[in-house]
């Protein structure tokens, strides 16, 4: 099937006119699937970081969310140790208006505000509700062993 | 399950609706979707559908949240979600509605290039008017070549280059003149070019060149033309130059010297011929006379049903054959065989004309089904009064003659007629018998009149003579006082003094 118009479009303000802190480069093979960079926000645990994603546009795209995953470790209360990563866009909050970009974004600013009330690693969020120091430190040590260049 | 199929249901008719409402429009998206087209410039954000990122097709506006989209991309989006993708408040098809007729003519109104530019169309537009500009205008679409055994497709620049190079183009023929397809030329197709009466022709025997038109005329006296000896018919293989068969030919053929004796013997094979043909048609005419012959006999047969006793076995004649010709044959023969071997033929029921003289044997053939002749056959009718001795004396005098009188005209039954139906002659004989039982009748009731009459004239003449006896008595009586001797020397005897009125003397009173 032709890659849809709207996916071209992106794909192209994407590399053109990239998001600060965000790359996003579609593989030669697959059109449909990026290889993407963020880097850590500053101000969190995981500033300095430069975290690598994998995001892959389904058939129903844009009526179905883009499939994304973590490849570089993180310590974080809503992304397991997989990589998967509890965000609502990413599920039953999924909008067509919604794009690659505004993803990426929410994933950023989810680095930013963890959420522990609403896990995925439940172990991380127990640590970070009873002692957010020490799992900011954890989160810390771990953005230096796995995602510093 | 269900509510999933209404919803589809319902999108299929709107999304119907608003392409016939924009006519056109959807002919365009058919081919050449108008989310794929480039825009000349930017066009402005607001008229962007946020589904598809391109300028609103069809531009739909949600009644509940006033936010508007594409119309395929909103409805297929509510299909998978039914709510608004931009404020995510709650959202039907039933919502949904066309935009603002302003967004429609903006986004109609956007410059598009032309969907060929790859091809080379380096034309832009208003988006609504792609659809005249392919149908029309448009150099780099493909359409199809003009003649009609064509099939390739040229695009729109190239059709008059085209025109000149087609090989089914029509063209005219420079030797007759006459437009015919290019294909059908000399180069292509050889065909008209070895048709074409106006172009030249050689002559394979003599080289000599002459228009097409005449070949027929030089064939017919070209002196080196090939052609067979005029016995050829008859048999001589000669085949050569016209000029050798007058001189050369004529002098050597065996067939020349007897083409007198071919002559006679072609005019007595005609004639034959002729004769056997007649014949040939005689005969099937009378094979249908004979087919015709042998279904009425079928009939006839079938009509006579158990008259007609086929193949009685075991009779005197050894052979019963069922065939119509070998019965005539035996019918001969029993002829002169006499009336004991008719039996065999008695098959044959109905005599024809030719067979009068046959007639007899078979009458005799057929009498267990047939009544015989009066005369034998009502013997015992005739004695049948003076088997009755008491009647002999009396009865017979006065009722045998009025009897035999009456009874003989009530006698029809004559012998079968054979020459008639078979229905007339059962009917005849229904009516005799009919008229037998009335006569049997008419006798019984006569019989018992004269009985009557006759018992009456005894009673009477019984009277008398007691009355006699009485007065007899009376006499003895009388002389009872009288010598018993001159009595005894006078018997009385009654008998002799009755015996006259019974001899023959009816109506003798005492």
């Amino acid at each position: 099937m032709a890659l849809p118009k709207r996916i071209m479009k992106e794909t192209e303000r994407l590399v053109a006119d990239p998001a600060p802190g965000i790359t996003a480069a579609p593989h030669g093979d697959n059109l449909r699937y990026f290889d993407v960079t963020i880097q850590g926000p500053d101000g969190s645990p995981f500033q300095q970081g430069v975290f690598r994603l994998e995001l892959f546009l389904p058939e129903e795209y844009p009526m179905s969310p883009p499939k994304v995953r973590f490849l570089t470790k993180i310590y974080h209360p809503n992304i397991d140790k997989l990589g998967r990563i509890c965000l609502d866009i990413l599920k039953d909050k999924w909008s067509p208006a919604l794009q690659i970009r505004t993803v990426l974004l929410s994933i950023q600013a989810l680095l930013s505000a963890p959420n522990p009330d609403d896990p995925l690693a439940t172990d991380v969020a127990k640590h970070y509700k009873e002692d957010e120091k020490d799992a900011q430190r954890v989160s810390r040590e771990w953005t230096e062993k796995y995602a510093s260049n | 399950m269900d509510q999933v199929a209404h919803r589809g249901f319902r999108s299929a008719s709107l999304s119907n609706k608003a392409k016939q409402s924009v006519g056109p429009e959807f002919i365009i998206t058919q081919n050449h979707p108008v989310q794929a087209m480039d825009y000349v410039e930017q066009p402005n954000s607001n008229l962007v559908c946020c589904i598809c990122h391109a300028p609103f097709t069809n531009p739909t506006t949600a009644r509940t949240c006033m936010h508007t989209f594409c119309c395929d991309c909103i409805t297929v989006a509510v299909q998978h979600s039914p709510q608004c993708p931009i404020d995510r408040s709650s959202l039907s098809l039933d919502d949904l509605s066309p935009a603002n007729p302003i967004v429609k003519h903006l986004v109609d109104e956007l410059v598009v290039e032309c969907p060929n530019r790859v091809s080379g169309c380096t034309q832009t537009f208003q988006r609504q008017l792609l659809s005249i500009h392919i149908k029309d205008a448009c150099q780099y679409v493909e359409i199809p070549c003009s003649e009609e055994q064509c099939d390739k497709m040229i695009l729109r620049k190239d059709v008059g280059k085209h025109k000149d190079a087609c090989v089914y183009r029509s063209t005219q023929c420079d030797g007759c003149g006459v437009t015919i397809k290019y294909s059908d030329l000399s180069n292509v197709g050889q065909t008209h070019n070895s048709e074409c009466s106006s172009k030249s022709a050689t002559c394979s025997f003599c080289s000599e060149e002459f228009p097409r038109s005449q070949s027929q005329t030089h064939a017919a006296t070209c002196l080196d033309y090939e052609i067979p000896c005029t016995h050829a018919n008859n048999g001589c293989p000669w085949i050569g130059p016209r000029r050798q068969l007058s001189d050369e030919h004529a002098r050597s053929c065996p067939y020349e010297a007897i083409k007198g004796f071919f002559s006679i013997n072609s005019a007595q094979i005609t004639a034959l011929s002729t004769e056997n043909a007649a014949l040939k048609q005689k005969n099937q005419a009378l094979d249908s006379v004979v087919q015709t012959m042998q279904r009425e006999i079928q009939t006839i047969r079938h009509v006579l049903g158990p008259w007609c006793r086929s193949d009685i076995q075991g009779q005197t004649s050894p052979v019963a054959a069922p065939s119509i010709i070998n019965a005539f044959d035996q019918l001969a023969l029993s002829a002169t065989a006499g009336p004991s071997s008719s039996r065999s033929i008695s098959h044959i029921i109905l005599p024809s004309a030719d067979q009068g003289e046959l007639v007899f044997p078979e009458v005799n053939a057929l009498a267990p089904y047939f009544p015989i002749p009066p005369e034998n056959t009502y013997p015992e009718s005739h004695h049948y009064p003076r088997s009755r001795p008491s009647f002999s004396g009396m009865a017979d005098p006065h009722s045998h003659p009025q009897i035999s009188q009456r009874a003989l005209p009530l006698t029809p039954v004559a012998p079968l007629n054979l020459s008639t139906s078979l229905e007339g002659s059962l009917s005849g004989l229904r009516d005799s018998v009919a008229a037998v039982s009335t006569s049997v009748d008419s006798l019984a009731r006569r019989n018992d009149i004269a009985l009557t009459n006759e018992s009456m004239r005894v009673n009477e003449e019984l009277g008398s003579l007691r009355y006699a006896v009485h007065g007899i008595r009376l006499q003895v009586t009388g002389r009872a006082g009288e010598p018993l001797s001159p009595l005894l020397g006078q018997p009385i005897f009654h008998p002799p003094m009755m015996a006259p009125p019974f001899p023959g003397t009816p109506g003798t009173k005492l």
